[in-house]
């Protein structure tokens, strides 16, 4: 074998090159298939998050309703917000309760701390519910988490 | 042989970046987003949280939470920086030997070692992203680190389990994002207004010895405590303040109420860089015994600007001392970048303009263009990026002249090359022999009106009807900007080509002269093009109609005869018209003539016509019969 030449090294250099640009493009063609799959998602996700705040309207209209509002008309407020519900649900969108549960980060945002003794966080108020599209959150929810001691069933368990 | 990932190592956010194929690509984390906050917590069941999750915990479990730890990497306990952020950081800073270290649950941590946490964060989502062991990175700091500061940094990726190829400055990769180092000799200032920190460098690009070039920083300066989120608690205050002004109640205790509105304080804030107005509307934002309180109010962009005009106006002085450390006038300025979210909003971009006279550069995100500078230098070192690799575009669109005068793209504007493109076209009229290829480049939509590059005849085609040959003309553009232009009949196998060397000859000026043309005439060349596709189809639909006719004719009664042989000297009049509507009209009428025809034909025969749905399909663009077409291509339709 004659020793290697400028030339054989250009060769090696541009087929190196060559190697590294086709597997590039394999990657990112693998990748490019992967969030064609996740774009259909991510728009409904995007859409879906949006309209949150629409819903969580909804909430705050029934908790503010007024003792004194005509039944009749409560009632076509209770069915239009089964309605936007009905759909969410077709969605496969899926509302999450908070209260009363373990504060978790990957559900919930915190917003504030009550005072309180003990070791146990727990979810005590949920100013905005959290949502799920299957197993992603969509939007976590925004609470206050206090401290208490375990319940008995929960010292079992641990 | 793996990847060197760019990182950009930020006091509030962190992003990173890789080149694929020559280009960078921003690296998304496993939650999707293109920055994950620089935030590690240790929870109260022990568990390490980086990022977002971390962020979400930080209210409630503030002991444990370190943010803006980049503020203390590398610096001795005694430091001003250090001993001012013991006050101001809810976690606990204590004395290691001359350094320091943060508690986080029962254990205290190195700076080395927190930003390690966010690091192996980042490099355990790149190999999630690029489906590949990262075990190399750039990482970038400010130009005023110091040197334990970023031998500090450096460590940091050590613990991580990534080496640390190289640590640059980060006025030095945005410079680089914009590809600046090609520019010789030139004074490039960099201004970059983050979430928690300002900081402004000028840098020098000198003459390169060899390979790499030299990015010198001249001067930094700054203010470590001046960010968005200055912005956008003043916002946050004044639509506070315009709520108990309406309803004469204050929100600044309700903590709910006070979220709800750092949200729309950031959102009104973003949108008010795009539009004049924005709308911030609140419903149940609180009660009272008179029942629920609503917040709707619209902030102005004028307002914005009059809220902010100081925190902007903060920035001036930096950039002057800056200039003047650097024995620099405003005016000896070549480039200005811009780095950080802040950076976009226009007032923002005024006040640049007018502190260094300088439109500053455009095109790379603000929020990663210094992870995208760090991934080309992390490109450079891997020998991913070269010469050879950096690949070109075609400034203007490439393709020839069919029937009508009309310009047939065949390879776009901007298309990377080396390219190639082929479409099938046809011939004009019936018995047409051969058909000239004029290559053409330009945007416009008329052959006259773009550079004709040559012209060649491909002859021998086989008589036949108009619209039957089939030509195939293939252009190819390779990576030096050489054009090759071949026409073959894939009838007689005949073919034809040119090679047109200097397309690419065009300079800079005339490329954009052509560009700035095609947009001012675009207008007038889209109604000249709608009327010369209306004439095309008339025209196309009188041939299919004197065809149906011979064809078929003996078939169909002898009103319907003699009403489509009316139609067709009825069209025929109609079709030097310069009306388009007139035009559509009369071929509309015709081919309802015609139907009836066709349908007697179907009627009296099995189905045998020869290609009626193709020609259907293809009347789009065929050509005339009544006038000399020789030497024009009629494009087909699209049979690539």
């Amino acid at each position: 074998m004659p020793k290697k030449n400028a030339k054989d090294e250009r060769i090696e250099e541009l087929t190196a090159d060559l190697q590294r640009v086709q597997a590039d493009f394999v990657n990112y063609k693998r990748r490019a298939e992967a969030e064609k799959a996740e774009l259909l998602d991510f728009a409904k996700t995007r859409v879906v998050r949006d309209f949150l705040a629409v819903r969580d309207n909804f909430d705050r209209e029934l908790a503010n309703r007024p003792a004194d509002v005509s039944p009749e008309w409560a009632k076509s407020i209770d069915s239009i917000r089964a309605g936007f519900d009905a759909i969410m649900k077709n969605l496969g969108v899926e509302r999450f309760d908070s209260v009363g549960q373990p504060f978790d980060p990957n559900l919930h945002e915190a917003i504030a701390m009550d005072e309180g003794d003990g070791s146990h966080e727990v979810v005590t108020d949920e100013l905005q519910a959290g949502y799920k599209l299957g197993d992603q959150v969509l939007r976590h929810a925004m609470v206050k988490v206090g401290r208490t001691e375990l319940s008995n069933d929960e010292k079992e368990n641990n | 042989m793996g990847k060197i990932i760019g990182i950009d190592l930020g006091t509030t956010n962190s992003a990173m970046a890789v080149m694929e194929g020559g280009q960078p690509t921003i690296i998304a984390n496993a939650e999707g987003g293109r920055t994950t906050p620089s935030i590690v917590a240790v929870s109260k069941t022990g568990e390490r949280l980086v990022g977002q999750v971390a962020k979400r915990q930080a209210v409630i479990n503030p002991d444990n939470t370190v943010f803006s730890v980049k503020r203390l990497i590398g610096r001795k306990f005694e430091d001003a920086e250090v001993q001012r952020d013991i006050k101001l950081m809810p976690y606990k800073i204590i004395k290691n030997k001359d350094a320091v270290k943060v508690a986080m649950g029962d254990k205290d941590y190195t700076p080395e070692e927190v930003s390690a946490m966010i690091l192996s964060k980042l490099k355990a989502d790149a190999e999630a992203f690029l489906g590949q062991p990262v075990t190399e990175a750039v990482i970038t700091v400010p130009a005023y680190f110091s040197d334990a500061q970023r031998q500090a940094t450096k460590d940091a990726g050590k613990i991580a389990g990534l080496e640390v190829k190289r640590i640059i400055n980060e006025p030095t990769a945005a410079a680089l994002a914009y590809g600046l180092e090609k520019k010789k000799d030139e004074k490039v200032v960099v201004y970059d207004l983050g979430g928690g920190t300002f900081d402004v460098s000028i840098l020098e690009i000198g003459m390169a010895e060899g390979e790499d070039s030299v990015v010198e920083v001249l001067s930094t300066n700054g203010d470590t405590h001046l960010g968005g989120d200055d912005f956008d608690l003043v916002v946050m205050n004044h639509l506070v303040d315009e709520f108990k002004k309406a309803e004469g109640m204050d929100l600044s205790n309700d903590k709910a109420a006070v979220q709800r509105l750092k949200e729309a304080a950031e959102k009104a804030k973003i949108e008010l860089s795009t539009t004049n107005e924005s709308e911030v509307n609140l419903p149940f934002i609180t009660a009272d015994a008179n029942g629920p309180k609503h917040f709707q109010y619209t902030l102005t962009r004028a307002k914005l600007e009059q809220l902010v005009a100081d925190l902007v106006k903060r920035t001036v002085k930096p950039c002057e001392a800056a200039l003047k450390d650097a024995g620099l006038k405003a005016s000896d300025i070549d480039e200005v970048v811009l780095v950080g979210g802040m950076t976009r909003m226009p007032a923002v971009q005024a006040e640049v303009e007018k502190i260094f006279g300088k439109k500053p550069l455009q095109g790379v995100n603000p929020d990663e263009v210094v992870a995208v500078g760090a991934a080309v230098q992390g490109g450079v070192l891997a020998g991913d990026v070269k010469g050879i690799l950096l690949l070109d575009v075609t400034p203007l669109s490439l393709g020839l002249e069919t029937m009508g005068g009309v310009f047939t793209k065949l390879i776009e504007r901007n298309t990377t090359i080396p390219a190639s493109k082929s479409q099938v076209f046809s011939t004009a009229a019936d018995s047409q022999t051969q058909v000239e290829i004029n290559v053409l480049q330009g945007e416009r939509e008329f052959a006259n009106d773009n550079k004709s590059l040559g012209r060649f005849i491909l002859d021998g085609i086989a008589p036949a009807p108009r619209g039957i040959p089939q030509i195939e003309v293939t252009f190819n553009i390779d990576a030096n900007g050489i054009v090759n232009v071949k026409a073959s009949d894939k009838g007689t196998g005949k073919e034809q080509h040119i090679t047109i060397q200097n397309s690419g000859n065009l300079n800079e000026e005339e490329v954009k002269r052509m560009q700035q043309e095609a947009e001012a005439h675009a207008e007038d060349d889209k109604k000249r093009r709608e009327l010369v596709d209306a004439k095309n189809q008339l025209d196309s639909t009188i041939y299919t109609a004197e065809k149906t006719l011979k064809d078929g004719g003996e078939k169909a009664s002898d009103e319907d005869k003699k009403a489509l042989e009316d139609a067709i000297a009825e069209a025929k009049t109609k079709v030097e018209s310069e009306d388009k509507d007139e035009l559509e009209k009369a071929a509309n009428t015709l081919s309802e003539a015609m139907q009836k025809v066709g349908a007697a034909m179907y009627a009296a025969n099995a189905p045998g016509g020869e290609d009626a749905p193709t020609e259907v399909e293809a009347t789009e663009d065929e050509g005339k019969t009544d006038e000399p077409v020789e030497g024009e291509v009629v494009d087909e339709g699209d049979k690539k």
